[in-house]
């Protein structure tokens, strides 16, 4: 018998996860590119809501908006170099930066070094308990990044990340400016990350630099490729399975970043779009059949 | 000034070792135009086969060298058949193999893992610790070997890719697979082999890196293949000089860096900087090709 507690817990787990595919599915999905930073920005949004929340006591809502504009601009700073060049540098570069972001974070006094940054407070709202109160903000949270990936993906700003994924000179020479796309979908894919990583913050009470190592960002990664790429219900999808399975089969917990690396291979020879994505066979199936 | 000299000697000697990873790195650039992030996985599998023949079965370093390198070379043989060769053949995504390379690496890290424990382990022998004075620097035995070794290697290869027909196949694939392929050239062969000598590569240098620093361990692979994709981008993408070049240069400068200025950074992170630098200000790096980089 699964406790209300326990259930609850793994469904603000879930919501965390699901902003961070739907982050990561900007960036690989819409736009095409690569990125192993994912865990890096997430990282940094749990060490920014422990800033803001045990040092200079912020208001919950005020912190998450500005940690999601820090990390958008920071992103898009950072992520400049490598975006004006093609798609392999941006690979490189993003496993470079996760790996000296998380250096840095063990290194750097104010992220509180090797012991991290503990004791921060999960917020709550109606006077609930705070695990139910959590679990309501986290996914109100949920579906308003859902709802913004969905006008982003619908409008012009989408479509011309898809025309670059498709055929960068193509759309080049119909007059998209693909530095400016690319730059911008990588910003916005890291901000989700980021506001993810705040939540997982205030969730787990503790941000310490180990938990955000590149297996983090493999992860993130892993979860769009099989969940489906460039769709809100495949990142739901990935977040699904990569939270409730290792939790109901617990025996495979240990094996958990052995599966995931077969599956990016397997999904990568047979359905690179995922299972649930724009133009995988599997849901186009799946749709001929239920019509 | 002699404090100098010796740390320049410590920069040309971690330079010898990241260019002996990139140079596998580059070679697969070279004739498949795909980021072989498996590399620093090999380059573990090749530490720890090391491992298991020095500790319990052979107790020689020399030769269990040899066999490590030649397993890390069967194993990269083995993943360009399984992982590269069929998700390029079927062309989906530019940067599928890409990706699917990342997840080889850590099947094969999380392998380890599972397989060895998640600790790092030790050498009961390591190299005789005798220290050769020449002056104005000394270096230890390990030091001396791996250095001499390293760019005994760097020449053979230079040889082998200058006058050999498999040399000549290999570059002639980097510049045109499909016209190489009309001039009777086995591709897929040639491929094997690039694969096969730039494996050998990582794996001795796993094993020269585990036994120098008498510790190896699963996720020993990250860290150098990073800064091996760092090499490969300042000496230029897919050009062989380059990548020997780039690697004792990002060596000295680093360490250069690290002793001479007080930031709260490791080697690591100063590598990082340059490779910011190098990606702003000359993103084809000092030997690559204008019109291969830009998007």
């Amino acid at each position: 018998m699964i406790s209300v507690g326990y259930l609850s817990s793994l469904l603000i787990e879930l919501g965390i996860f699901f902003i961070l595919a739907l982050g990561t599915n900007i960036i690989v999905g819409l736009a095409g590119q690569v990125t192993i930073a994912q865990a890096a920005f997430f990282g940094l949004g749990a060490f920014f809501s422990g800033i803001f929340s045990t040092q200079l006591h912020i208001n919950f809502v005020i912190s998450i908006i500005v940690i999601f504009i820090i990390i958008f601009i920071l992103g898009g700073l950072l992520g400049m170099p490598s975006l004006r060049l093609s798609g392999d540098y941006l690979a490189i570069f993003t496993l470079g930066l996760g790996l000296f972001l998380q250096d840095l974070f063990s290194h750097l006094s104010i992220f509180g070094g090797t012991y991290g940054i503990v004791n921060i407070p999960m917020p709550t709202i109606f006077s609930l308990n705070p695990l139910y109160g959590y679990l309501i903000i986290v996914w109100i949270i949920v579906i308003i990044l859902a709802i913004f990936f969905y006008i982003i993906n619908k409008s012009w700003i989408g479509l011309s990340l898809k025309a670059i994924r498709e055929n960068e000179m193509a759309a080049k020479s119909m007059g998209i400016n693909h530095v400016k796309s690319k730059i911008f979908a990588f910003s916005l894919g890291s901000a989700y990350a980021g506001l993810a990583g705040a939540l997982f913050g205030h969730f787990v009470g503790i941000a310490i630099y180990s938990s955000f190592g590149v297996d983090l960002s493999v992860q993130a990664l892993a979860m769009v490729i099989v969940g489906g790429l460039g769709t809100i219900f495949g990142s739901f999808v990935g977040a699904i399975l990569f939270i409730f399975l290792p939790e109901s089969l617990r025996f495979i917990s240990d094996y958990r970043i052995l599966i995931y690396g077969l599956l990016i291979i397997l999904f990568m020879r047979f359905e690179p779009f995922g299972l649930f994505g724009e133009r995988s066979r599997i849901y186009e199936k799946l749709k001929e059949f239920f019509r | 000034m002699i404090a100098l000299i010796q740390q320049l000697i410590n920069g040309i000697f971690i330079g010898a070792l990241f260019s002996l990873i990139a140079l596998g790195l580059t070679m697969v650039y070279g004739v498949l135009r795909v980021l072989h992030f498996a590399h620093g996985a090999i380059y573990m599998m090749g530490a720890y086969f090391g491992y298991l023949l020095i500790n319990f079965y052979i107790n020689n370093i020399w030769i269990s060298l040899i066999l490590a390198g030649l397993f890390a070379g069967f194993l990269g043989i083995a993943l360009s058949f399984l992982v590269y060769n069929p998700i390029i053949k079927v062309k989906t995504h530019p940067l599928a193999p890409l990706i699917a390379g990342l997840g080889a690496y850590f099947v094969l890290s999380e392998s380890a893992r599972i397989i060895w424990g998640p600790y790092t382990r030790s050498f009961y022998i390591g190299f005789p610790t005798i220290s050769f004075n020449f002056g104005l620097f000394s270096l230890n035995f390990g030091q001396l070997s791996i250095l001499i070794i390293t760019i005994i290697i760097i020449i053979i290869l230079h040889i082998f890719l200058k006058y050999t027909k498999l040399g000549l196949s290999i570059r002639a694939i980097s510049q045109d697979r499909e016209i190489s392929s009309v001039f009777g050239i086995n591709v897929n062969n040639v491929i094997y082999m690039t694969f096969f000598i730039g494996s050998f590569f990582a794996g001795l240098a796993g094993l020269f890196i585990g036994i120098y620093y008498n510790s190896i361990s699963p996720s020993m692979g990250l860290s150098p293949l990073s800064i091996a994709f760092a090499v490969i981008i300042i000496g230029g993408m897919g050009s062989i000089i380059g990548s020997i070049l780039g690697g004792f240069l990002l060596g000295i400068i680093s360490t250069l860096l690290y002793v001479y200025f007080n930031l709260p950074l490791s080697t690591y992170g100063y590598i990082f900087l340059i490779l910011i630098l190098f990606l702003i200000f000359r993103p084809r790096g000092i030997f690559g090709k204008e019109e291969e980089v830009r998007a």
